[in-house]
């Protein structure tokens, strides 16, 4: 009713007060909004219930070495006679602590970053964008790599590096938002109201900006997964914790011999990263794109 | 200056200091590396002399600011120092692995932007029916999948169960191939490496395209086409097409540094001979060197990428650069 088009700018809508509060119903009521968040609150309640849910300790050697599955090993066992389905369990520990750290750093700077550069006078909102251009484009796979051969494998140094690096995408989209939000009449009239700007950015912007932050946030943590993953893979990840990646490496030298020891790390994570696209997707698609 | 130009220019002048950021990067590497940076160049198993040689020889015992201009002297010298796993030269370590990995790179880019395109345009010629949908649900999955577990399912099936495609390297080591059968050679090696590589890559050009193939198809310039009683086929591959392949021009300079990544990985996963096989054994014996010289080089290859895509796009788009937010 008191949505404006804002084609013109090719930003999005804000969403009425009245849309807002069944945005969740809206959201599963697709299927594939329904998958996603159904995939993403499985792997959180498997990854929190882990030392529940795990028959055995992960690094505890139960079985004979590389078993098939079978009804007491469900994923098989791997070289050492380790359960994999344990593994598997204690691994979206992991994953999950990657998830959350990525999506705090993004959420901060990212929308520190595009709420600044959106509101700022052209020097500041150039300096702040070419410092995005520049952290888009150093291939942040390379860099992991380096930093984690030069300061030793960790899983909280590569979610933090990976934090830092990852919140190009979004800035820009809080930006562009910004830039739309800046120019209406309820952010007008708080201003001629008298507030300050960093007022005007914290309570007529921020919480507007917010839900197209959530949309993409999805998107992109998902992607920091697949990044860790790689590192993982390659040997590079922290040999202290369990995660997917790392087992998947792990598995590579017994593809002849275990076709279970690859198949079910790498499924976790094409679940993880999917489940994360499509709900991500379907956010956007309720809270930013014609609402 | 007309705006073009201009545009052209920012972009030139913005590559430089991107450049400049990356290599001020992995000097501020070198330098935060626990311990002495000489044993971060030369390793930590070295005499006193070795130590003496590096130090001198990489200035180690000048101000900071010194070092990082002779650091960046050397670099556009092309000089990325000395691996001391091997005792030779980082950039000869690297050019003699560039050709597999730019065949390997080179292919995947190719076969991706080739199939996505022909994936959108059948997804969008066909909207919600059955095909799109199929495509629609595939694009979807091979993004959420990690490269290598499309690479291990594939060794399992295809190449050990099947017998399809060699498991390994880039070559037949048992019979040395010439002219035409060597190049049959590679290129059976080269099918499941690439098409692997490239899987990701098709799913997101293909989500990219259709989207924007599906906006066009509704524009008033298709559906005057469409009045004028021109074939479907006609209408999408001459007139819908252009428009929507711009912005798939413009991701290519982002999807080079995905595909590099995934180079490293499937290097590794097939035995391919090249710069990522390099960089792992570097990495496992932290042989710093080659580490931070492959890292410079496919920065600087991505940002150079980067500039080209740019400046092909304004030619290409000439709306480019008419705004000040073009970007």
């Amino acid at each position: 009713m008191n949505r404006e088009t804002s084609a013109l700018h090719g930003t999005a809508d804000i969403v009425p007060a009245l849309a807002r509060r069944n945005v969740l119903t809206r959201i599963v009521a697709s299927p594939t909004g329904a998958f996603g968040m159904a995939g993403c609150l499985l792997v959180l309640g498997i990854g929190l219930a882990a030392p529940i849910l795990a028959p055995n300790k992960p690094f505890s050697i139960v079985a004979p070495p590389l078993e098939a599955p079978s009804a007491k090993f469900r994923m098989g066992s791997d070289a050492l006679g380790r359960d994999v389905l344990s593994q598997v369990v204690h691994g979206t520990r992991s994953s999950l602590f990657v998830l959350s750290t990525v999506a705090v750093l993004v959420l901060l700077i990212g929308t520190t970053v595009g709420l600044l550069a959106g509101s700022s006078r052209r020097w500041l909102d150039d300096v702040l964008m070419r410092l995005t251009e520049v952290v888009q484009i150093v291939p942040r796979f390379f860099l992991a790599l380096v930093v984690s051969s030069i300061f030793g494998a960790g899983l909280r140094q590569l979610a933090l590096l990976l934090g830092l690096t990852s919140w190009p995408t979004l800035a820009r989209i809080v930006r562009a938002e910004t830039q739309s939000l800046v120019e209406r009449d309820f952010v007008l009239a708080a201003r001629v109201a008298g507030a300050t700007r960093l007022r005007v950015l914290w309570r007529e912007v921020f919480p507007n900006v917010l839900p197209t932050t959530f949309a993409y946030l999805g998107l992109v943590v998902a992607q920091a997964l697949l990044i860790e993953a790689g590192i993982g893979f390659l040997g590079l990840g922290d040999p202290n914790t369990v995660s997917w990646g790392q087992l998947a490496g792990d598995a590579q030298r017994y593809l002849r011999v275990a076709w279970w020891l690859p198949v079910f790390p790498g499924a976790c994570i094409a679940f993880t990263v999917l489940s994360l696209n499509l709900l991500g997707d379907r956010v956007a698609d309720v809270v930013v794109r014609r609402a | 200056m007309s705006r073009g130009a201009r545009y052209a220019a920012r972009r030139l002048g913005f590559a430089i200091p991107t450049a400049a950021a990356v290599v001020a990067l992995s000097f501020a590497l070198i330098h935060l590396a626990p311990g002495d940076p000489v044993v971060a160049l030369a390793g930590d198993g070295g005499d006193a002399a070795y130590y003496a040689e590096t130090r001198a020889r990489f200035g180690l015992d000048q101000p900071i600011l010194a070092q990082f201009f002779s650091y960046v002297g050397r670099l556009i010298r092309g000089d990325l120092g000395t691996s001391y796993l091997q005792g030779r030269d980082v950039r000869s370590l690297i050019a003699e692995r560039i050709p597999a990995t730019l065949l390997l790179t080179g292919s995947a880019l190719a076969l991706s932007t080739l199939v996505g395109v022909a994936t959108a345009a059948y997804a969008a010629s066909r909207r919600n029916r059955v095909g799109d949908v199929i495509v629609n649900v595939l694009c979807m999955l091979v993004i959420a999948t990690p490269t290598f577990w499309v690479g291990q399912m594939a060794i399992i099936w295809l190449a050990l169960r099947l017998g399809w495609f060699p498991v390994q390297g880039m070559t037949d080591a048992r019979v040395v191939n010439t002219g035409f059968a060597a190049f049959a050679d590679v290129a059976h090696h080269l099918v499941l490496p690439v098409t692997i590589l490239a899987a990701q890559e098709i799913g997101s050009v293909a989500r990219l395209l259709r989207s924007g193939l599906i906006d066009e198809l509704e524009s008033a310039h298709i559906v005057m086409a469409r009045s004028k009683g021109l074939s479907n086929r006609s209408i999408l591959i001459r007139h819908a097409l252009k428009r929507p392949l711009l912005p798939v021009l413009a991701v290519i300079g982002g999807r080079l540094g995905q595909l590099l990544s995934g180079t490293v990985i499937v290097e590794i996963m097939f035995g391919w001979p090249g710069v990522g096989r390099l960089l792992l054994s570097a990495m496992q014996n932290r042989d710093i060197p080659v580490v931070l010289g492959v890292f410079l080089m496919t920065s600087l290859t991505v940002v150079v990428a980067n500039l080209v895509i740019d400046l092909i796009s304004l030619r290409v788009d000439p709306r480019i650069g008419q705004t000040r937010f073009s970007r």
